[in-house]
């Protein structure tokens, strides 16, 4: 008969070992008895020394050691506002400098701007693209249940596509079910929808294809 | 003002170490085995943590940060040599003063002496068990905190549940398990 090792044992008892060695670890335990009291052993040492850990605590010394750390805080607090007092005229002469080259330069910085919003705008229509494209593809490829991944590097979006199920309209025509989840730098979109495939292999919501018809 | 933006920083810092104080305090114990230099101990970690906030990367986890600096200045507090004299006398000290607490019940006195035979036991297997065992720290989580293989997590923790046991067992003689293991 295979014996198990204690170390092992002790991992298990601790809960260090994988899902597979967990399950071979209770068959085996079933027919070992001196196994099982080791594990037991193992689960009372540690029931008891967590029973004992209040015994090494001492509330009146936490109590002090949280006054210590209000202590701390402020001290911090007061070598902060002091550094600050020490940079205050030098901060104050460079905010005077940059508000006159800012004056200079505001014509400059609004350009700036407004390329940025286009780049932003451009940024926004490329995930809109990449989302069509990968919900096509995801549609057409994926087995139900598996999400297909895009990632917008350029804006930092990214998403995915899983197909729920696939159904089949009383046309004829092949449904899916899916689930989208997108997300930005500040929100996460999740929404379902139905797609249909048409004889084109392009897949669209079922209402476009009842006004399409 | 200067602070303003500060306070809500500070409060959730704040919360934060209230919270992990207990293990904290715990794990300093476990590192220095004299309740009287765990307490310092701790509280030198907690200014330092304080003083170096900008060192910890917000979203890592501010337990494993303190464990970092508890262990770097109890290993600078050690490296001196009077300084372990000193702790070893306080420890012998410390010994005689655990047993004599009146009114107690069974289960105190038994925890009283499971703490002792814990404090008695070398630092790397205090460690472990503090950790694992009471704190609930996985074995990977506790070789990232002290910053050792897991594989010598394993074996130190093998190690220090073995004494303890073999001196605990006239203890637990009367226990079924503990007498059929001891056997075993």
């Amino acid at each position: 008969m295979r014996t198990i090792e204690p170390e092992l044992l002790m991992r298990y008892a601790d809960g260090d070992v994988s899902e597979t060695a967990r399950r071979a670890i209770e068959t085996m335990l079933k027919t070992d008895p001196e196994a099982s009291d080791l594990v037991a052993m193992f689960r009372g040492q540690n029931a008891k020394l967590r029973a004992m850990a209040p015994t090494m605590d001492d509330d009146l010394v936490l109590r002090r050691l949280e006054r210590n750390i209000d202590d701390a805080l402020a001290v911090r607090r007061r070598r902060r506002q002091s550094d600050l007092r020490r940079w205050a005229l030098p901060i104050a002469a460079s905010l005077v400098i940059t508000l006159i080259g800012g004056l200079i330069s505001l014509q400059l910085v609004e350009r700036r701007v407004d390329s940025r919003i286009a780049a932003f705008l451009a940024d926004q229509a490329g995930d809109q693209e990449l989302v069509a494209l990968s919900r096509a593809e995801a549609l057409e490829q994926m087995v139900s249940g598996s999400p297909l991944i895009w990632a917008n590097e350029r804006s930092g979006t990214r998403g995915s596509i899983t197909p729920l199920g696939t159904f089949q309209a009383s046309d004829g025509t092949w449904c899916r079910e899916y689930e989208e989840v997108i997300t930005t730098s500040t929100a996460e979109e999740r929404r379902f929808g139905i797609a249909c495939r048409d004889a084109d292999g392009r897949w669209s919501p079922p209402q476009e294809r009842v006004r399409g018809i | 003002m200067a602070g303003e933006t500060d306070t809500a920083a500070e409060r959730a810092i704040k919360n934060a170490l209230v919270i992990l104080l207990p293990r904290l305090r715990r794990f300093c114990l476990a590192l220095t085995a004299s309740p009287a230099d765990a307490d310092d101990l701790c509280q030198a970690t907690c200014e330092r943590a304080i003083a170096r906030l900008e060192q910890w990367t917000p979203g890592t986890r501010l337990d494993s940060w303190l464990y970092r600096i508890a262990q770097n200045l109890h290993k600078n507090e050690t490296r001196d040599g009077r300084n372990r004299l000193r702790l070893l006398e306080e420890r012998m000290a410390d010994d005689g003063t655990l047993e004599d607490e009146k009114g107690s019940s069974s289960d105190r006195i038994e925890a009283l002496d499971l703490k002792r035979q814990l404090l008695a036991l070398p630092q790397p297997h205090r460690e472990v068990l503090v950790l694992i065992c009471i704190e609930g720290y996985s074995y990977d989580e506790c070789a990232d905190i002290l910053g050792i293989p897991k594989t010598t997590v394993t074996n130190r923790l093998f190690q220090a549940r073995s004494s303890l046991r073999s001196k605990i067992d006239p203890d637990l003689r009367g226990d079924d398990v503990a007498a059929r293991s001891a056997s075993a």
